[in-house]
């Protein structure tokens, strides 16, 4: 009696704990059907997913998923770094390792260009409607196609400001020529077409101080002159034919008049047949 | 009879039974409760960590949704996201390659072949056109542009990498110089070549190392024939020689009169006071 007072607190206790563990049970199978239901909602949920994904290879595999971009539009490598870039501004440009390359633009009023840089960005190469232009160090180096006044098509080449070397239309005549200059930018030699039509070929000691000019002369024959250091009025030596037909070389200032011995030291003239 | 005897007990006594009966109750309780909270611990951390699963799922399937959402969007509008990764391909109706770019290039494809392309490297930027038949190519390049054919430059504008001049050069198909004109790559003057076809020079219109202006024809030897310059005298010359490259005739600015020299022993002038002079040698008069 006096033990049996002590298990039936016990087995009072046990059973009041149980009975409050086996309620919390029940409420426990409770979320576990909700778990289940939940789990049938992702299969669902994965199972539509295969479906789109599935629609959406198919057209991709048919090519017709993708036919339009929105510009900016970018290419990039596998490490993000940018290869191929459009840009809003109608710029198509190639990228290599970090930077720009090549452009193509026709984000300058409508006109076209290709671009081109060289690993130092201050010297490039650019192609369009108006030509070719080649820079080194932020200078022109070389130019081809219109003039300033864009009249007459060219290539010259430039060192530093000054002209070195030209060919093309000339903006004086309108008739071709070629010109040579020292590395300042003095002339020295060209050969053209005068606005008379006539060729020439002379040295110059810089822009318009020619010293020896050969050319076609008011018989429309050939004719060489030499020039003094001062000018070419009068030629130091000329060479070429007189109104009589005949070959003449003669030498300067004075050609023509004799010495008093009367020969006929200064100019050696031709016979007709 | 016996004398029955009572025995009081004592308050503590009595407290002491009832002491041990909670004791006992709650010993009961303890016991079921830890037996109990056993079970509970574990499968409260078994539906704790599906929970946590079920959450992880959730979430990559929300962004699979979102992500497959967007893709169809862009599908419906025909339009394509604006940034991909290379290579990036661009094809007709017939699966023929139009546009392609790869990590170093992007080109324009006609057929089978590059049309026009544009690459980059650490050296620079290139544009490059190819004909039909692929054996000729044009190329522009930060130093100038360039003419291939068969693989050989035929045409070259712009600086040569070697002296840094800069010119504009023909080459024949052995890669002989035809013809020239720029920077020479000696003086840094300019200067106009014109080569025979096997590449030797055959004229010539450039600035000496002095700075003069000289236009001269050569022969196949490469010695001058016919030169025009600078006199001494700071006048013009023109100097004809033969085929050995000897002077045969001199004319020219000798000082402020003009001497014609046909030689070549008309060179030793001799001025013969009074007497006509020999017929080698014309002198002008001042």
């Amino acid at each position: 009696m006096k033990h049996s007072k002590l298990f039936l607190s016990f087995a009072f206790g046990w059973m009041t704990v149980a009975a409050l563990i086996l309620a919390a049970q029940v409420f426990a199978r409770k979320g576990e059907v909700e778990n289940a239901a939940s789990q049938a909602t992702f299969e669902n949920r994965i199972r539509a997913l295969r479906q789109r994904v599935a629609y959406l290879e198919e057209q991709a595999n048919k090519g017709d998923l993708t036919r339009k971009v929105v510009a900016p539009f970018e290419v990039v490598n596998r490490a993000g770094q940018r290869i191929f870039y459009v840009s809003p501004d109608r710029d198509v440009e190639l990228w290599s390792g970090g930077s720009k390359r090549s452009v193509m633009s026709a984000g300058s009023g409508g006109v076209g260009a290709l671009f081109s840089y060289s690993a130092d960005p201050q010297s490039w190469a650019s192609l369009s409607p108006r030509g070719l232009f080649v820079n080194e160090n932020g200078k022109y180096r070389v130019d081809l196609g219109k003039d300033l006044q864009k009249k007459n098509y060219r290539l010259v080449f430039y060192k530093g400001d000054k002209v070195i070397a030209a060919i093309g239309q000339s903006s004086v005549s309108g008739a071709g020529i070629a010109l040579v200059s020292d590395g300042s930018g003095s002339q020295k030699a060209d050969m053209t077409a005068t606005i008379n039509g006539t060729g020439v070929v002379e040295l110059l000691r810089g822009y318009g101080f020619p010293i020896v000019r050969v050319t076609e002369g008011d018989q429309k024959e050939g004719l060489l002159l030499i020039c003094g250091v001062n000018g070419c009025n009068p030629p130091m030596v000329s060479a070429g034919t007189n109104e009589s037909g005949v070959g003449v070389v003669a030498t300067g200032p004075q050609f023509f008049i004799q010495g008093p011995t009367g020969a006929s030291g200064s100019f050696l003239i031709g016979k007709k047949q | 009879m016996p004398e029955v005897t009572t025995v009081k007990v004592s308050y503590p006594v009595r407290i002491m039974k009832r002491v041990k009966i909670l004791v006992a109750f709650a010993f009961g309780c303890l016991t079921a409760l830890a037996l109990g909270f056993g079970v509970d611990v574990i499968s409260r951390s078994e539906a704790s960590a599906g929970a946590d699963q079920r959450a992880f799922l959730e979430s990559r399937l929300n962004a699979l949704e979102e992500r497959a959402r967007n893709l169809e969007e862009i599908t419906a509008q025909g339009q394509i996201r604006n940034k991909v990764v290379a290579p990036f391909e661009i094809t007709d109706e017939n699966k023929r390659r139009v546009f392609y770019v790869e990590p170093d290039s992007a080109s324009v494809w006609f057929g089978r072949k590059r049309g026009v392309a544009m690459s980059g490297s650490k050296e620079g930027g290139f544009f490059y056109a190819y004909s039909a038949s692929g054996n000729q190519t044009a190329r522009l390049a930060a130093p100038g542009v360039g003419v291939s054919e068969n693989f050989l430059e035929r045409i070259i504008l712009g600086k040569d990498e070697k002296y840094g001049n800069y010119a504009l050069s023909f080459l024949s198909s052995t890669r002989q110089l035809i013809g020239g004109i720029g920077e020479s790559g000696d003086t840094h003057a300019a200067v106009v070549l014109v080569c025979d076809k096997s590449g030797n020079l055959r004229g010539r219109m450039a600035v000496t190392t002095d700075g003069h202006g000289i236009v001269d024809v050569l022969s196949a030897n490469n010695l001058p024939i016919a030169q025009l310059t600078n006199s001494e005298s700071g006048g013009g010359k023109l100097w004809i020689g033969n085929a050995d490259g000897k002077g045969m005739l001199v004319a020219g600015d000798a000082g402020g009169y003009g001497i014609v020299r046909a030689g070549p022993d008309g060179f030793q002038f001799i001025p013969t006071p009074g007497l006509a002079l020999s017929g080698s040698v014309i002198v002008g008069k001042r």
